[in-house]
């Protein structure tokens, strides 16, 4: 198992994700499923794992966004972005993004790899579906060659509802945080929809991020 | 005593005022669950954008219900309209940078960065403009919104166009709608000013109507600034 970066989530899958796994973390913008990337990426940078974040923005752009979480970024992961990374996201070449990926893969192999990207949705927004699920389908069995363990973010609300549930049956385990109504106030719950090596996980759990933690509990109507 | 008029104006004020207040609210409660500060913010503007309605509404009811023309009176009406001018400038740059951010090309449309400055800074001349010709010639008489922030809306079109994210194309949708409705509202009760005796229950009937179609609007785009999902029992 990789730690998660945080001991409630820890707790929650008992003991963090499974090694050599894909996990997908769903929900809408802002909601604050970044900051579950940043906190695992963080947590392998502390354990000097190997860690590559794999972003559609510019590097300053995503550190700015890591400081709301409290997370300072002095020690960083291998940047592949669209400004500022070691490589360059050109969003365009799917062959050349894999390549670069497979690449950096093969000369950091030696150790634990923890990769985090947030590209998925642009990807979807940007070809058709069939050819991201492919694409994301021979990824996924590349990176699962390594010691690795990778977490991609997808928006809610911004694709097909079929099209989300097709990917989601491309990964080991995913991840829900979506906003719910109930009556006049607006709840920010988390499921975890599946999970290798976990039984189904029906429950919802309230969450809430604080300066370097999130908060979870069990959600009782 | 109330005349039966006067009432009906009142019920009227409430309805519109209650509309703004429940969009702000919600505009507020889904500010509090986001965590990014680009989206906080938006919900941020979005909120302050259904207060200052409900303050405008309320000082255009007992202004122009009392014929109230004195200088503080258009001194307060000009800092209103013109507090107006920057509160939508500050709800159109949140969300083009909010729809910049959900391109998958990350386009920055008509320069949107840099053009937001200049944009930003005609909006405050206008802004001070509205309040000296409130005080010169009466807040009855200032323009709503500035001319600069027609740009301001054509880069917040291309950029939603451009996105791809329906959620924010929902909350555009009923936020242009909102705007759209206030807007006819306001050139409607002059026109009706013409046909109807000033105060008359059709009159201010048709505007209210209107205004409160436009909160209606704005308590829609609150809602859909992100999805919100409902737990049927089976789920919990």
């Amino acid at each position: 198992m990789l730690s998660t970066g945080l001991d409630e989530l820890d707790k929650l899958l008992k003991g963090g994700y499974p090694d050599k796994s894909a996990i997908l973390v769903v929900g809408p913008p802002g909601i604050g499923k970044e900051a579950l990337g940043y906190w695992f990426i963080q947590n392998g940078l502390n354990r000097e794992d190997f860690c590559l974040y794999v972003t559609r923005l510019a590097v300053s752009e995503v550190l700015q966004d890591i400081r709301a979480f409290g997370i300072n970024g002095q020690s960083t992961p291998v940047w592949f972005a669209r400004d500022g990374g070691q490589t360059k996201v050109d969003l365009n070449d799917l062959p050349g993004l894999s390549f670069s990926v497979k690449e950096t893969l093969r000369r950091n192999g030696e150790r634990p790899i923890r990769v985090v990207t947030d590209v998925l949705s642009s990807l979807l927004m940007l070809n058709s579906p069939e050819v991201i699920y492919r694409y994301v389908s021979q990824l996924l069995s590349d990176v699962k060659q390594y010691n690795a363990v990778f977490l991609a973010t997808i928006e809610d609300g911004m694709h097909q509802p079929q099209v989300l549930a097709a990917m989601q049956q491309l990964f080991d385990g995913v991840v829900e945080l979506r906003l719910y109504e109930e009556g006049v106030k607006a709840l920010p719950l988390l499921r975890i929809r599946k999970m290798r090596g976990m039984p189904p996980e029906p429950e919802y759990y309230n969450f809430s991020f604080s300066h370097r933690k999130m908060e979870i509990k069990a959600y009782v109507r | 005593m109330f005349d039966s008029v006067s009432i009906v104006f009142f019920i009227l004020w409430v309805l519109v005022v209650g509309l703004f207040s429940y969009a702000a609210y919600w505009a507020f409660i889904i500010r509090k669950v986001l965590v990014t500060g680009l989206y906080r913010k938006q919900a941020l503007w979005a909120g302050i954008m259904g207060l200052y309605l409900v303050s405008l509404s309320t000082f255009l009811t007992i202004a122009l219900s009392f014929n109230l023309n004195t200088l503080p009176v258009n001194i307060l009406g000009g800092l209103l309209i013109s507090s107006g001018f920057i509160v939508l400038f500050a709800w159109i740059d949140s969300t083009v940078r909010v729809a910049r951010r959900s391109d998958p090309l990350l386009r920055d449309t008509l320069r949107w960065s840099r053009l937001r400055y200049f944009i930003g800074l005609v909006t405050l001349f206008g802004a001070i403009s509205a309040v000296l010709t409130s005080i010169n010639s009466g807040f009855a008489l200032v323009a709503p919104f500035g001319g600069a922030l027609f740009f301001g809306a054509i880069a917040l079109l291309i950029s939603a166009r451009r996105s791809g994210d329906t959620t924010l194309r929902r909350h555009l949708k009923w936020m242009g709608l909102a705007i759209a409705m206030l807007w006819l509202a306001s050139q409607l009760s002059a026109a009706l000013f013409r046909i109807f005796p000033a105060g008359s229950l059709a009159s201010e009937a048709i505007t209210y109507s209107l205004v409160a179609v436009g909160g209606f609007c704005l308590y829609r785009s609150a809602r859909s600034l992100v999805p919100l999902g409902h737990l049927s029992l089976p789920d919990v």
